[in-house]
């Protein structure tokens, strides 16, 4: 090994407990490694004296107080957002209600039960259905369709429909009647 | 019973765990800051860095990857580059390049051989101000592998750069530390006995 060898092994070789074989053939490596042990004996030892030298003791409660501080920050702003949150998505899913009554085709159901619809009194008094505020006084027909939809219980709150309390966001499925120009004229909760 | 890991305390802090924030906190403030203060020399920038890496912590923000390293090489990475920030701004790192000039020319306590002479306060002293007046790429590595005793794949996180770097750097630190001691212990004679680094690397 020449001494460019041996010294490109440095420094994980300076160490080695036992006598390299070049530090015995090469005097001038081998003082020059004892110097390099040496040096990094006096590191370890600097290193020890200074293991007890550590920041302020005020920092931590310090830190300590800005960390109360962001906890309670955090938690309103997430209590806040939170809140918030809800807005996008009950607009989110009323408008996923609202598509799927004007854009979808209607599919008849396999008993499809056509109900001619002029105003809410042509609707058979017990049948459930309940008139939507918009709905077409004189509209009519007898091409008017039933579709069976789930509807976020948030979309029939918007509607004026009553409905249990429960989760804004929950489906809840309901017979929609559909005018001959494809807008819902009523709607009707299923058990 | 085991301690928790540093990733599973940063989990509870992320949950608002204050006593895991503490624990956290406990355990990495004294490297942090002795690592600053290695850089440095000066407590109250040392104190106000270590703060900022643990507020940087409590920041919901905060950018820790797990998959980038330890979470212990991310705080001493935002130490860094606090310090080379503090270095930018104040220009301190030329005061001491100055300051290690000066030092250069001061009468030192070493009076025998000077790597014997690290055996005792007198030595340790020489070392210290000798590891002050390294160029700071030097100063670093020395600070993180040396007297905070960090690996070198760790180190390599912590100063952005390859190992291989981390052990060349550290390898041509302890020969100018070397240099620099041999240097005050020939005061005077301006001769270089000891140069290994410039002749070998």
């Amino acid at each position: 090994m020449t001494c460019r060898e041996f010294w490109s092994r440095m420094p994980e070789l300076e160490s080695a407990s036992e006598p390299l074989d070049h530090e015995r053939q090469c005097a001038s490596c081998a003082a020059l490694l004892e110097r390099q042990r040496a040096l990094a004996a006096g590191l370890r030892r600097m290193a020890a004296s200074g293991r007890a030298v550590e920041a302020p003791a005020h920092l931590e409660t310090a830190l300590k107080a800005a960390f109360r501080e962001s906890k309670g920050r955090r938690g309103t702003f997430a209590h806040t957002t939170r809140a918030w949150a809800w807005v996008p998505v009950a607009a989110v899913l009323m408008a996923m209600a609202f598509s799927l009554v004007w854009e979808r085709r209607p599919r008849p159901l396999a008993a499809p039960p056509t109900v001619s619809l002029e105003a809410e009194d042509a609707l058979p008094a017990d049948s459930g259905f309940i008139t939507l505020p918009y709905a077409e006084a004189g509209g009519a027909a007898d091409d008017a369709d039933l579709v069976r939809v789930q509807v976020p219980r948030s979309a029939l709150i918007a509607l004026g429909v009553p409905v249990a309390d429960g989760e804004a966001g929950e489906a809840i499925e309901a017979d929609v009647l559909l005018g001959a120009g494809g807008a819902p004229q009523a709607v009707r909760l299923l058990p | 019973m085991v301690p928790d890991t540093d990733d599973e305390l940063l989990r509870r802090i992320r949950r608002g765990d204050e006593q895991a924030f503490v624990v956290l906190y406990r355990r990495l403030q004294g490297p942090i800051y002795r690592f600053v203060l290695n850089i440095t020399n000066l407590p109250p920038v040392a104190e106000d860095i270590t703060q900022e890496v643990f507020l940087a912590l409590i920041r919901e923000d905060c950018g820790f990857d797990e998959g980038r390293g330890t979470l212990s090489a991310y705080l001493f990475g935002i130490a860094r580059k606090l310090v080379l920030r503090h270095l930018e701004r104040t220009r301190t790192l030329a005061e001491q390049e100055i300051q290690a000039e000066e030092w250069g020319n001061q009468t030192l306590a070493v009076r025998t051989d000077p790597m014997v002479d690290l055996l005792h306060n007198e030595g340790l002293a020489a070392l210290r101000r000798a590891v002050l007046s390294l160029p700071r790429r030097y100063r670093e590595v020395v600070a993180l592998c040396d007297l905070e005793e960090m690996d070198y794949s760790q180190a390599a996180v912590v100063l952005d750069c390859p190992v291989g770097t981390v052990r060349s750097r550290l390898h041509r630190a302890r020969a100018l530390l070397l240099e620099k001691l041999q240097q005050k212990h020939d005061s005077g004679k301006k001769v270089h006995l000891l140069d290994p680094a410039r002749s070998l690397i």
